[in-house]
């Protein structure tokens, strides 16, 4: 019974900060970002597998971790409201070339941002290329390039 | 998507009220995480100022330091003092320890080792070899708290003062 305690609780803690850090944080991974993140499953290890290293200990908690995603994961399509607490929602930031200043200081998001996406996936050169930019519930900005016809 | 609704000739499906709402929530649990690290390092969950505890002293012969506050299976100490006036013999100093919250708790070690330790009802005894001099006698018990949740401890020698001392224990 510990085990599912323990790994119900750190699925829900870690839920809760991450949504509190925002999506941002983790959607573009720097190479110290990543290093954090190794850090992060480090630590929590301890906590998670105490001092029980048995197998049953472990499949425990990922029965108990993996069941929590699902169970979560159905009650996000039944319920739009729960999809938006849990996973957020997504934010327009450019609207018809205009930068939307207010939101992308909010976001944590800058034009540095929005051109590093534009390049990435359009191959776009200048801001005025872009049309419509939007940070998605996942975290990452997607760009919808002005028509050259 | 009825709900769905329309930004311009972009397809979105934005809430900015919700939007609102969440990036107060964000700044909120910020400031609730900032908290948390200023409180950790004050000592609110374990080791810093706010978690030491002290009880007794010179007058009383005999003194007890303790964690406020603890953390399941972390090490953590107990320092007890012992004056000669509070010994039980020249050459021997006992304290007593409550025998629940001993069981609370895996001792790890005991320095200086004792002479002998007894068992009664409630309590467990632990007799020191005393210094002949006039110091007093340290002893520090290494323990991990292996129960979590509120934990009240008392120690004190026999036929003398005894103190009892609260502790938290985060899990």
């Amino acid at each position: 019974m510990e085990s599912v305690i323990r790994a119900a609780t750190v699925y829900l803690v870690l839920l809760a900060i991450f949504r509190i850090a925002g999506n941002r944080s983790i959607a573009q991974l720097t190479a110290f970002d990543f290093v954090l993140l190794l850090i992060i499953s480090e630590s929590i290890q301890q906590a998670l597998v105490a001092r029980d290293y048995s197998m049953t200990n472990a499949f425990l908690l990922i029965v108990t971790l993996v069941g929590l995603d699902i169970m979560l994961s159905l009650w996000k399509q039944r319920s739009p409201r729960a999809e938006k607490i849990l996973d957020g929602v997504p934010i327009l930031i450019v609207r018809d070339g205009k930068p939307l200043e207010d939101r992308m200081r909010k976001e944590r998001v800058d034009e540095g941002d929005i051109m590093h996406s534009a390049r990435d996936r359009h191959g776009l050169e200048r801001l005025d290329q872009v049309k419509h930019a939007v940070v998605e519930a996942t975290g990452g900005i997607s760009i919808i390039p002005v028509r050259s016809d | 998507m009825p709900d769905t609704p329309q930004v311009d000739s972009i397809e979105v499906a934005e809430d900015m009220e919700f939007q609102r709402t969440s990036w107060r929530v964000q700044r909120a649990g910020w400031i609730v995480m900032l908290a948390a690290v200023v409180a950790a390092i004050l000592g609110l969950f374990g080791q810093g100022p706010l978690a030491a505890g002290h009880a007794g002293g010179a007058t009383a012969g005999f003194s007890v330091d303790f964690e406020r506050f603890a953390r399941l299976t972390a090490p953590q100490s107990l320092d007890i003092e012992i004056w000669p006036k509070a010994r039980t013999t020249d050459s021997t100093a006992s304290i007593w320890l409550d025998r629940d919250w001993l069981d609370a708790h895996e001792v790890s070690s005991i320095l200086p080792e004792p002479e002998s330790m007894s068992l009664q009802p409630d309590r467990v005894l632990y007799a020191f070899s005393a210094p002949a001099s006039g110091v007093p006698l340290r002893i520090r018990f290494r323990l991990e708290a292996r129960e979590f949740g509120r934990i009240e401890g008392r120690a004190g020698v026999p036929g003398g003062p005894s103190y009892s001392f609260k502790q938290l224990v985060y899990p």
